[in-house]
């Protein structure tokens, strides 16, 4: 085929590096807890319309209202940051769970005792942009600026900025304006591979570290899923897939969690089991995304020179 | 009612199925067929006007197609299929010596030859499934004609020699005569009508189906209704036990659809170890490539006119 096809469908084929993950481990486990309750769509925010996209309104429902609020589903999304937030932050903190936030800029402005706790429990606040919509349409200049302000916002309320990038729904400029801002160390912005990888797209190389909609409790929401069992089962059959895997070739394993999702009463049991079941194994590397980015920096530079 | 005119069959073998005569006397013959799909679904890089949404881990609810541009988040998801699924595929069925049908679309075959020589090495059948993953619905009869051509002419040049079965998938309502006129081709799976071959003669000559199943299918694991791995073997493991169970009297033949980019994720994968397991626990079963079923009905079942 054409060399110009800009898409890598090999990656690391049947033979993927070793990882040499720290201590020897055979999974590097990365948890990811979205922060996005009050980034949102909403008039409120100067939108159009409200927002329909992972709450608990359900699939079949509703259009959103345009032009006016939704007040059930701004009550989801506040359930998210009110009790959702600080249960999952029970969990985590009572087991000294390493975490990577993804940080909506201007939801972490609008909980600022939350996003210090972030900062006081030793996670990683890597930036999922400054609001949480469909950055797909957004003209480049203005993506741009929303960059800088979510890298502020994260700044000003976490106290350093972020070196970690995962927009969720991007447009077409976004890996570049990324690379281009030039403090990130890595973007997750990619589902391609079980493995950290180079991308030479926009110049100098830059460090993916893909993520998961799959181990990822949005499937509470966007059907798929009811229990919290369901949920332990899924993310625990990958964890121990990647770990067999891992005698020989170790991976990484990304779970992306929501505040409002998994943060209510009766999911929150399928995270802890989890934890648990993981708590049995030896040689893992649960860790922040930054730790991982920063180890394949280090340990696996781009060929062709340093990043 | 069956008037002569009325192109559909109704009653196909009805309560007395033929006796398959599976060799070694099988009960069942198992197909595990994966779909070769990823770098020819819909992308404006592939000169289509938006990008796929269809049968990947977007999520049912959200996002329409991007139009005139490209969605990222979709094509890595296909990458990641060809990239780790596919891997953790062959290494599954590789050392549990289970044979495989690829249903390989033409263009994903050419971007992906290290996977197609691993296709080879490892004894596969590769059917072809179109030159693009995409809707052939709405494709005019020679943009399709000379696409199915396409489509053997990239087997024949990735695989080393051409296709002998086809899948069209979304296929249109030119799809199946055209195989036919192609004549190249000993079965077609565009059917989910049986569970036992049979033969068509709407176009001619007549043509050999084996038919295909989209419950036995890890496209649920996209189109909703399954999350877990748990469900997904708890469903191929009854679709196994009743077709075993009636193979007794009546054998059947069972098929089971992947793609790499579903159930090659780590969270989907050990459901097929779990059902390779359960299928092991079991004497007289026939695991088989397609182009096998379709040789062995050829033979022992060939077309009978009515009433001869």
């Amino acid at each position: 085929m054409a060399s110009e096809y800009p898409r890598d469908l090999f990656g690391y084929g049947p033979t993927p590096p070793a990882a040499n993950w720290p201590g020897g481990a055979r999974i590097a486990l990365s948890l990811v807890l979205n922060y996005e309750e009050g980034a949102e769509n909403t008039v409120l925010h100067g939108d159009a319309g409200s927002e329909q996209f992972l709450a608990d309104i359900g699939p079949a429902q509703i259009e959103p209202l345009v032009g006016v609020r939704a007040y059930n589903t701004e009550s989801m999304f506040e359930y998210g940051s009110r009790a959702g937030f600080w249960r999952i932050h029970r969990l985590l903190t009572s087991r000294q769970i390493p975490l990577t936030v993804y940080g909506v800029g201007m939801a972490l402005e609008r909980n600022p005792v939350g996003a210090k706790a972030m900062a006081e429990a030793g996670w990683e606040v890597a930036s999922h942009a400054y609001r949480w919509i469909n950055y797909g349409d957004m003209p480049e200049t203005e993506e741009r600026e929303q960059i800088q302000r979510a890298i502020a916002a994260v700044e000003n309320t976490v106290g350093e900025r972020p070196v970690g990038w995962y927009c969720g729904r991007v447009g077409p400029n976004t890996r570049r304006l990324i690379v281009e801002e030039g403090g990130f160390l890595y973007d997750s912005d990619s589902y391609a591979d079980d493995l950290p990888y180079w991308n030479h797209e926009h110049g100098r190389p830059h460090l993916i570290l893909p993520y998961s909609l799959d181990n990822n409790d949005m499937r509470f929401s966007t059907n798929g899923i009811f229990t919290g069992e369901d949920f332990f089962e899924y993310i625990r059959d990958a964890f121990d897939m990647l770990y067999a895997e891992g005698a020989q070739t170790p991976k990484m394993m990304s779970v992306g969690l929501h505040c409002r999702l998994v943060g209510r009463p009766g999911r929150i049991n399928g995270l802890a089991r989890f934890l648990d079941h993981v708590a049995a194994h030896d040689d893992v590397w649960i860790t922040r995304r930054r730790d991982i980015a920063a180890h394949w920096i280090a340990n696996h530079p781009p060929k062709g020179g340093a990043a | 009612m069956n008037t002569s005119d009325y192109p559909r069959d109704m009653m196909g073998f009805g309560p007395t199925p033929p006796e398959a005569d599976w060799p070694n006397g099988a009960r069942i013959a198992i197909s595990f067929v994966i779909n070769h799909e990823e770098g020819a679904e819909s992308s404006i890089l592939h000169g289509d006007a938006q990008s796929e949404r269809y049968l990947c881990d977007l999520g049912p609810v959200e996002v329409p197609p991007v139009v005139g541009g490209r969605d990222l988040n979709a094509e890595s998801m296909f990458e990641y299929g060809a990239r780790a699924g596919f891997w953790r595929l062959r290494r599954i069925f590789t050392e549990a010596q289970v044979p495989v049908t690829v249903y390989g679309v033409g263009m994903a075959l050419e971007r992906t030859p290290e996977a197609a020589a691993a296709m080879v090495e490892a004894g596969w059948e590769v059917a072809g499934h179109g030159y693009r993953w995409i809707d052939y619905r709405d494709v005019p009869e020679d943009v399709e004609r000379a696409h199915i051509a396409q489509c053997v002419d990239a087997i024949a040049t990735t695989i080393g020699e051409r296709p002998v079965g086809w899948f069209g998938g979304r296929r249109s309502i030119h799809t199946r005569r055209l195989i036919v006129e192609e004549n190249g081709f000993l079965y077609d799976s565009d059917g989910y009508s049986d569970d036992l071959p049979y033969w068509n003669t709407d176009h001619g000559r007549p043509h050999l189906i084996v038919p295909y199943s989209r419950n036995n299918n890890d496209l649920r694991f996209a189109a909703g209704g399954v999350y877990t791995a748990g469900d997904f073997f708890a469903y191929l493991r009854d679709s196994f036990d009743t077709l075993y169970a009636e193979g007794a009297e009546y054998p059947k033949m069972m098929s089971i659809g992947l793609h790499n980019r579903l159930i090659g994720r780590p969270g989907r994968a050990g459901a097929l170890l779990r059902f390779l397991d359960h299928v092991h626990k079991h004497d007289g079963v026939w695991f088989a490539r397609r182009r096998e079923i379709a040789e062995h009905w050829h033979a022992r079942h060939p077309y009978q006119a009515p009433g001869t």
